[in-house]
């Protein structure tokens, strides 16, 4: 085989896949019902953070935690949830909300908070 | 004695497994089972780790014909010498697995492949692509210094391989108890995959379960059980590179902490996952 018949084949073959997963409706982002959803895939992760509020993101693809170890950014990577421990300098404000870089794994989290939200944007080293 | 090429003759038979278990997803209503953007991530993982599958034999094939040289008896290849080194290959790689995930260096290596949230046919093909920079050949060079040739060697890893796709799938529940006894099947390999604190570091084997009860790391799946899949501190993103070295750029970070002795660096690369110097500290 060649390698241009390879990446043919390859690139043909993925895109036939992601065509057929995309078409079947299998390309889907969740969404936290509540508060309790975001507390149990937290939870899931890390079951000893003491939790003391929930702030839902306006699509509810995120939520900011706070908890008495610091915060939380719990979202989502397609349908699974989550979290990230954040830090102080982690988030950038931007127009409709806020941006996360948290590392080689977690490269980029967009937040919609359209409405100053004063929880999202401390978090963001916004205040 | 030439051995035939059992994971390219299985791709078509990879190909229509994934289409079968999609079409049993869909109509058994388990449509979380899959997601197209993690899908397509296992797939390039997979389809790209035959290009590093390459570096692999390039890197091993002289190491292991110089041990072939230098073998302490000669298996000859007949089907006992076959069945022989299938089992014994077997037992080698129940030792890379285990090491796979109690050792931080090999770890950073096997991480990609539980990277997955979701849990099918897919995510079997979520292959590394540094088991050469990672040394894994040398869990199989004892084989061949034991006289088993290195061609059949690589037949029974392939074998190993290949066994192991169907695992990844929750479509199927449970095979017959003597089966579930012996191999290795989806219920045991779930369990594998799983996050929680009860489920990790369990069912190592490949082909055969014994391993794991001869060396008590067995633990079945409760009946009824629901695994929650993938890693304790999941990726957030569907990239395949990031994927791909997200555990070696993460080992590399401690590495490089500056208040780190030589002393500690080492038994970060060679002690446990969660015991890396300051778990804390990893986001």
């Amino acid at each position: 085989m060649t390698p241009a018949l390879f990446v043919a084949l390859l690139l043909g073959g993925l895109s036939l896949a992601a065509t057929t997963l995309h078409v079947g409706g299998f390309t889907r982002d969740g969404r936290f019902g509540g508060p309790s959803e975001v507390v149990e895939a937290l939870r899931r992760q890390a079951p000893d953070v003491a939790i003391t509020t929930v702030h839902l993101s306006d699509d509810r693809r995120a939520a900011l935690v706070e908890a008495a170890d610091g915060r939380w950014l719990v979202t989502f990577l397609g349908l699974r949830p989550f979290a990230r421990k954040l830090h102080a300098d982690d988030g950038r404000p931007t127009l409709t909300g806020v941006h996360y870089a948290l590392g080689f794994d977690v490269p980029s989290v967009h937040i919609v908070a359209a409405h100053p939200h004063t929880a999202w944007l401390a978090a963001a080293g916004g205040e | 004695m030439t051995y035939p090429d059992v994971v390219a003759y299985s791709v078509p038979f990879f190909v229509l497994a994934i289409g079968l278990e999609l079409f049993l997803a869909v109509r058994r209503g388990r449509t979380d089972l899959y997601e197209t953007r993690d899908a397509l991530t296992s797939l390039t993982l997979g389809t790209l780790y035959n290009l590093e599958h390459l570096l692999y034999v390039a890197v091993s094939a002289p190491i292991f014909a110089w041990l072939w040289e230098h073998r302490w008896f000669d298996a000859g290849q007949g089907a006992l010498a076959i069945g022989v080194c299938f089992v014994l290959d077997d037992l080698a790689f129940y030792a890379l697995h285990r090491a796979g995930h109690r050792v931080r260096w090999f770890w950073a290596n096997h991480v990609v492949h539980h990277s997955s949230q979701h849990y099918n046919l897919t995510t079997a093909l979520r292959q590394s692509w540094t088991g050469t920079l990672a040394g894994l050949w040398i869990f199989r060079a004892p084989l061949v210094l034991l006289g088993f040739h290195p061609a059949l060697v690589a037949f029974c890893a392939a074998v190993n391989l290949v066994y192991q796709f169907w695992i990844h799938t929750e479509l199927i529940d449970r095979m017959p108890g003597w089966f579930e006894a012996v191999f290795n099947t989806p219920s045991h390999h779930r369990v594998h995959h799983g996050r929680r604190p009860q489920d990790l570091d369990t069912n190592y084997g490949g082909v055969l379960i014994v391993w794991d009860r001869l060396f008590r790391t067995f633990t079945p799946e409760p009946p009824g059980d629901r695994v929650d899949y993938g890693l304790v501190k999941p990726i957030g993103t569907f990239h395949p590179v990031r994927a791909a070295f997200h555990g070696w750029i993460e080992l590399l970070a401690e590495l490089r902490r500056p208040d780190l002795t030589p002393r500690q660096k080492l038994s970060v690369v060679l002690g446990p996952p969660e015991a890396a110097s300051s778990v804390e500290q990893r986001r």
